[in-house]
C-alpha cells in the first residue's frame, strides 16, 4: 500500500515537472524531421535503400513504419539515454538537494520503499520516452507517409509486410525499452552516490560512452559481450528475414542484469545510509 | 504498550562519530509524556545529529534511541501518527501547491481526511493561500507549512529543529500558542532552537548540549531559580550602596545599572531591605526578586561546557 502511495508520489513529481516534458519535445522535434525528410526526400531515400534502380520492389517503401524503425538508431544510442538519465540522475540526488529527502524519510515509510518507488518511477519514464518515440513516430508517419511495408537493408535486402514490421517493431521497442531501463537503473544508482542531479547523469551517460568505446577497442573483445552499449542495438536482428530468436537471449539477459544489479545495490546503500541533507 | 509509556524520547549512551569526530557522544536524554522540551546548544554542538537519529535519518554509532519505549531503526520512524517533524527548515517540491504537498507527505502516514489538512492550514495561517505553488511561498510561509506538514496527521511527538526560523514576530507568537495548545491537548514537544527566550516562554523543561555532550537538563523553573538575590532601583544608587554595604542583612551587592543594584542577602527579608534604605533617606522606586534569564544560564553553561570538554560537537 505504501509502496503504491510511493511511487503515485514519484510519479506526480516527475511529471508534476515542466522540465521532465522537455524530452517528449526534443523526441517530437526529431520525428517530425525525419518524417519531413521521408516525406520530402521519399523516392531517393528509397532507392538509396535499394542502391539501385534494378531492383523491382512492389508496395510503399517509405511509411509510417519506416519511420518508427529508422527512427530508432539516432534517438536511442545517445539522445533518449540521455534524456533517461537526466531525469532519473535527479531522482535521488534532487531530493537531497532540495532537502525533500529528510522531508519524505521523517514519514512513517520504510526505506527499500522509497528507494523501489524511485527505481520503479525512472523505469516508467524510460518506457514512456521508449513508447512515445515508436508511437509518435508511427502516428505522424501514418498521418504524413501513409500505410506501406518497412524495407531493410540488414542481412540482405528484406521487405517486411505492414502486418510483420508492426511486430517487430513492437519487439524491438520493448527491446529498446529494456535498454533504456537499464540506462535509467545506472543513473538513478549514481544519483545516490553524488549529491549533483547533473553529476549522476553525466557519469551515467560517461558509463555509456566509454562502454561503447571500450567496446570499439579490438584488445577488450573478451568484454563486449558484457558491455551494455554492445546489447543497446541488438534489436537490429528483429529486422532480418529471419529471427533467431534465441540469439536475442543474451542481450536480453545482459540488460536485464543491468536493470537489476544497480536497482538492487542501490536499495542496500540506501537502507544503510545516513541522512545529512 | 506505547499508550501506556510516560518516557516519550530517551536517548541511552547514543554516540554518533563521524570519522574520528564525535558529533554527539553518550548523549543520555529522557523526555517525558507531556512536556515541551528546548534542546538548545551553539551551532555544531550536536542538536541536529541527535534529531536526526531521534527520526531515524542517522543510525547511532553506538547507544540507543527509543521514542514511547520502541527503537528507532533506519526503516522509517515508527507507525502512523506516531512523530510529526520538521527538520532543517522546509523543504517542498516547489511546483505543487501547499495543499499538494502536504496532502502527498500525509498521506504517506495513513490515511488523512481533507478537514485534517485544513485544521493544519489554518493553525499556520495558511488556508487561503494553500493552492498557490509553494515557489511563490515567502520563506516564512514555507516555515509554517513546514510546521502544519509536522501537524498532520496529529502526532504524539513533535519534534520540531528551528521551528521559529524566518518567522517575523507575529508568527513566533502564534507558532508560541499552537505550541502550547497542543501541549495542552497532551502532545509532546521536542524542540530546537536559538531563541532563548521564546524557549524560556513556552518549554517546561530544556536541555543544553555543547561539544555533542548533553551538559545539564531539567525544568526551566529550575534552572532558573532565584539564587537569593533581590533588584532594587532607587533614586540615588551611589547613596544606597553607601547604606547597603553597612547593612548587616547584606552578603553581597553589585550594581546592574544606572540606577539598580542586585543584592544579596543573608536572610531572605526583603522588607528589611527596604526599610534600611528608606529609614536612609534613599529613594525606593522598584523591589523585586531577581531571577536569572535563560539566556544568561544558557551563555554560563555553554560558556562552561566549551571550556571542559572539546572533544566533539561539529556535524559532517
Amino acid at each position: 500500500m505504501k509502496l503504491w502511495l510511493l511511487l503515485r508520489g514519484e510519479l506526480s513529481k516527475l511529471f508534476g515537472q515542466k522540465g521532465t516534458y522537455v524530452g517528449y519535445g526534443v523526441l517530437a522535434v526529431l520525428v517530425g524531421f525525419v518524417v519531413w525528410f521521408m516525406w520530402r526526400h521519399g523516392p531517393p531515400f528509397a532507392r538509396s535503400m535499394t542502391r539501385s534502380d534494378d531492383f523491382i520492389v512492389a508496395g510503399k517503401l517509405v511509411s509510417w513504419v519506416s519511420v518508427a524503425r529508422y527512427i530508432m538508431e539516432p534517438a536511442l544510442l545517445v539522445l533518449v539515454p540521455l534524456l533517461v538519465a537526466t531525469v532519473s540522475g535527479g531522482l535521488f540526488a534532487g531530493e537531497m538537494v532540495r532537502g525533500t529527502m529528510r522531508t519524505l524519510l521523517c514519514r512513517p515509510v520504510r526505506r527499500v520503499s522509497v528507494a523501489t518507488a524511485k527505481y520503479l518511477a525512472g523505469w516508467i519514464h524510460a518506457i514512456s520516452l521508449t513508447a512515445f518515440l515508436g508511437l509518435f513516430g508511427l502516428c505522424l508517419g501514418l498521418a504524413v507517409l501513409g500505410r506501406g511495408e518497412l524495407v531493410t537493408m540488414r542481412g540482405g535486402l528484406t521487405v517486411l509486410s505492414e502486418q510483420v514490421a508492426l511486430l517487430r517493431l513492437t519487439e524491438a521497442y520493448l527491446m529498446a525499452a529494456l535498454a533504456m531501463c537499464a540506462m535509467a537503473s545506472l543513473a538513478t544508482l549514481f544519483s545516490q552516490l553524488v549529491e549533483n542531479p547533473l553529476t549522476a547523469m553525466a557519469l551515467a551517460v560517461g558509463f555509456l560512452l566509454v562502454s561503447a568505446t571500450v567496446g570499439a577497442l579490438p584488445y577488450f573483445d573478451w568484454l563486449k559481450p558484457y558491455l551494455l552499449s554492445t546489447q543497446m542495438d541488438d534489436y537490429t536482428g528483429l529486422f532480418h528475414a529471419q529471427v533467431a530468436f534465441g540469439d536475442l537471449s543474451w542481450p536480453l539477459g545482459c540488460m536485464a542484469v543491468y536493470a537489476v544489479v544497480p536497482f538492487v545495490v542501490g536499495i542496500i546503500i540506501f537502507r544503510y545510509r545516513d541522512i545529512t541533507c | 504498550m506505547g499508550e501506556l509509556m510516560s518516557e516519550a524520547v530517551a536517548l541511552a549512551g547514543a554516540s554518533k562519530r563521524y570519522g574520528a569526530t564525535w558529533a554527539v557522544r553518550d548523549l543520555d536524554l529522557s523526555v517525558e509524556s507531556g512536556w515541551i522540551y528546548g534542546f538548545l546548544g551553539p551551532n555544531g554542538a550536536g542538536k541536529s545529529t541527535t534529531i536526526r537519529m531521534l527520526l531515524g535519518l542517522m543510525q547511532p554509532t553506538s547507544g540507543a534511541v527509543r521514542i514511547w519505549g520502541e527503537q528507532v531503526g533506519r526503516d522509517g520512524i515508527l507507525g502512523d501518527g506516531v512523530v510529526g517533524a520538521l527538520v532543517e527548515g522546509p523543504a517542498f517540491y516547489e511546483y505543487f501547491s501547499g495543499y499538494r504537498n502536504l496532502a502527498m507527505l500525509a498521506g504517506l502516514s495513513g490515511r488523512v481526511r481533507p478537514d485534517e489538512l485544513e485544521w493544519a492550514l489554518r493553525k499556520v495561517k495558511l488556508w487561503g493561500r494553500h493552492s498557490d505553488k509553494v515557489g511563490t511561498y515567502s520563506h516564512g510561509m514555507r516555515q509554517r507549512l513546514a510546521i502544519a506538514q509536522a501537524l498532520v496527521p496529529k502526532p504524539r511527538l513533535l519534534v520540531l529543529d528551528e521551528p521559529a526560523q524566518g518567522l517575523d514576530p507575529q508568527g513566533l507568537a502564534e507558532v508560541r500558542d499552537l505550541l502550547v495548545e497542543l501541549a495542552d491537548e497532551g502532545m509532546t514537544v521536542f524542540l530546537s532552537s536559538h531563541l532563548l527566550h521564546e524557549v524560556e516562554q513556552i518549554c517546561s523543561h530544556v536541555g543544553v548540549i555543547v561539544d555533542g555532550s548533553l551538559i545539564t537538563s531539567g525544568r526551566v523553573c529550575d534552572l532558573l531559580a532565584s539564587d537569593g538575590a533581590y533588584e532594587v532601583r532607587v533614586s540615588d544608587i551611589g547613596g544606597a550602596e553607601t547604606v547597603l554595604r553597612e547593612m548587616r542583612l547584606v552578603r553581597e551587592l553589585r550594581r546592574t545599572g544606572e540606577d539598580t543594584v542586585a543584592v544579596w542577602l543573608h536572610e531572605d527579608k526583603p522588607e528589611a531591605l527596604n526599610a534600611g534604605l528608606v529609614q536612609a533617606g534613599i529613594g525606593v522606586q522598584g523591589l523585586r526578586e531577581k531571577r536569572a534569564e535563560l539566556e544568561e544560564v544558557y551563555l554560563q553553561m555553554a560558556g562552561a561546557g566549551a571550556g571542559e570538554d572539546s572533544q566533539g560537537g561539529e556535524g559532517p
